[in-house]
């Protein structure tokens, strides 16, 4: 057998492309020779090796990964869609019933603009309104900023509303106004996902919006209180705004997750690798961690953003 | 993405598909070893190497499957779990009676190995590891890479494995292994 030949079927050995009657006569062989089966023993861990490092390059791919993105991915266009149907009424319903006149948001800033065009002229009769919330902060108070913290953010949450006047002319000319929502939901798998469509409900809303100049005001309402204790056990009392956690919360950080995409506001509670859903409840209730899959998939994706 | 739709894209080699399960399991794979006194990062690496496993198996050919991939993967994940457990538990006896760690002539080799493949560069690293790890024919590899039939990924192949043996060498041979 020629050197290049024996290397060959040391090869196919090792990778099990041998056939078994090639197999048997080799294992013979190996058997018969103590300088082949070092040899052997030599290209295995050669092979290992070529193994071990595909392993470590397919690691380090995993490792860039960003989690809790799955959600997204395993997500129907249809859900999508609803999710972002659910997106406008809930920010629309959010910022009609936050807007005072106490305080007015930065035009043309990157983070939060609320553009507004209106030309009444005969020139150009274009109304534009865009609003963006990217970085809209609902809460921010803190009780006590050594052991507890609750951060409210709606992120990359972007609602922009146009409205164009499609008739030139004089002021006292009807205006045929036709609305466009695009929705962009937070970033889920890389898609964005946006629809342009006549969207009747935010007319008063953006009408309103150019009335008052678009004032925001953001309040931070709940109130979390710390009830110390070495048991194990962890309870919770969650009623009004006033959420009270029970137990040895001082080992590590928490943080309390508010969802307000879906059309009921919902708590959570992040707690040394666990989520927890928060319910309202006057009694002390146990701290059970959320076990479904899918929640607990779009809980960490929303943790995350 | 249905399973088999994943079990197709891991038999052509798309590794998109080794991210989609990742992320898909990623809680209740890691939340098993967490639950069962391991670290996060412990959690991270026996999963990940759970899931190289399934895809390799899944790759070369040699899955049988007969129940869900979150089933089948969380099996090798227990698996990984409990080796790693038992590798902690004789390292830590072995730290106990004093005796001296010797290092494993596989991590060893891997180190070198890897410094090697990053000298030879593509296509040979490519070739080998189709070779290697995906366990992959000649004529599929020829497919994969493009070569115009078996026999030239053949030829390609031995003269990558050659170069191999040479980077290989200039820092251990057969000798320092097993003498």
């Amino acid at each position: 057998m020629k050197p290049g030949d024996q290397e060959e079927a040391i090869a196919q050995y090792l990778t099990q492309q041998m056939t078994e009657v090639d197999r048997s006569a080799f294992e013979q062989k190996i058997s018969e020779s103590p300088q082949l089966a070092q040899k052997i023993k030599f290209e295995k861990l050669i092979a290992e090796g070529i193994k071990n490092y595909k392993k470590g390059i397919l690691k380090s791919r995993l490792n860039q990964l960003e989690l809790g993105s799955s959600i997204g991915e395993t997500t129907s266009i249809t859900t999508k869609i609803a999710l972002s149907t659910m997106t406008v009424l809930v920010l629309g319903g959010l910022s009609y019933f936050l807007l005072t006149p106490d305080e007015t948001l930065v035009i043309e800033n990157q983070e939060t603009i609320i553009g507004i065009d209106v030309m009444t002229e005969d020139k150009n009769a274009n109304i534009s309104l865009e609003i963006d919330t990217t970085n809209e902060m609902l809460s921010d108070k803190k009780e006590d900023e050594r052991i507890s913290s609750i951060t409210k953010d709606i992120e990359n949450t972007r609602v922009k509303v146009s409205k164009k006047q499609s008739k030139k002319g004089s002021k006292s000319d009807k205006e045929i106004l036709q609305s466009e929502v695009e929705v962009v939901l937070p970033y889920m798998d890389g898609t964005e996902m946006s629809f342009d469509e006549p969207f009747d409900s935010l007319q008063d809303f953006s009408d309103d919006l150019m009335k008052n100049r678009a004032q925001v005001n953001s309040v931070s309402e709940l109130e979390v209180e710390i009830e110390m204790k070495k048991s194990k056990k962890l309870k919770y009392i969650y009623v009004g705004e006033k959420l009270i956690l029970i137990g040895d919360f001082s080992a590590s950080p928490y943080q309390i997750i508010e969802d307000n995409t879906i059309a009921e506001k919902k708590l959570y509670l992040y707690f040394e690798q666990e989520y927890y859903a928060l319910t309202v409840t006057s009694e002390k209730k146990a701290l059970i961690p959320v076990r479904d899959i899918r929640l607990l998939d779009y809980l960490v994706d929303l943790r995350n953003k | 993405m249905t399973e088999q739709q994943i079990l197709d894209h891991i038999s052509r080699g798309d590794e998109t598909a080794l991210d989609y399960l990742y992320k898909k399991y990623y809680p209740m794979m890691t939340k098993m070893v967490l639950k069962n006194n391991g670290t996060v990062e412990e959690a991270n690496d026996v999963y990940q190497d759970a899931l190289i496993v399934f895809w390799q198996k899944a790759i070369s050919g040699d899955l049988k499957i007969t129940s869900k991939i979150s089933t089948y993967l969380y099996s090798i994940c227990k698996n990984c779990w409990l080796k790693e457990l038992n590798r902690k538990k004789r390292l830590s006896y072995t730290e106990q009676e004093g005796s001296i760690v010797q290092s494993d002539p596989e991590d060893i080799m891997s180190k070198v190995v890897k410094e090697a493949m990053e000298v030879l560069g593509d296509p040979c690293k490519s070739v080998l590891t189709f070779y290697y790890f995906n366990e992959m024919s000649m004529s599929e590899i020829a497919d994969r890479m493009n070569y115009s039939n078996a026999d030239t990924v053949k030829a390609k192949k031995y003269k990558c494995k050659k170069r191999l043996d040479v980077l290989i060498k200039k820092k251990y041979t057969q000798e320092d292994f097993f003498n």
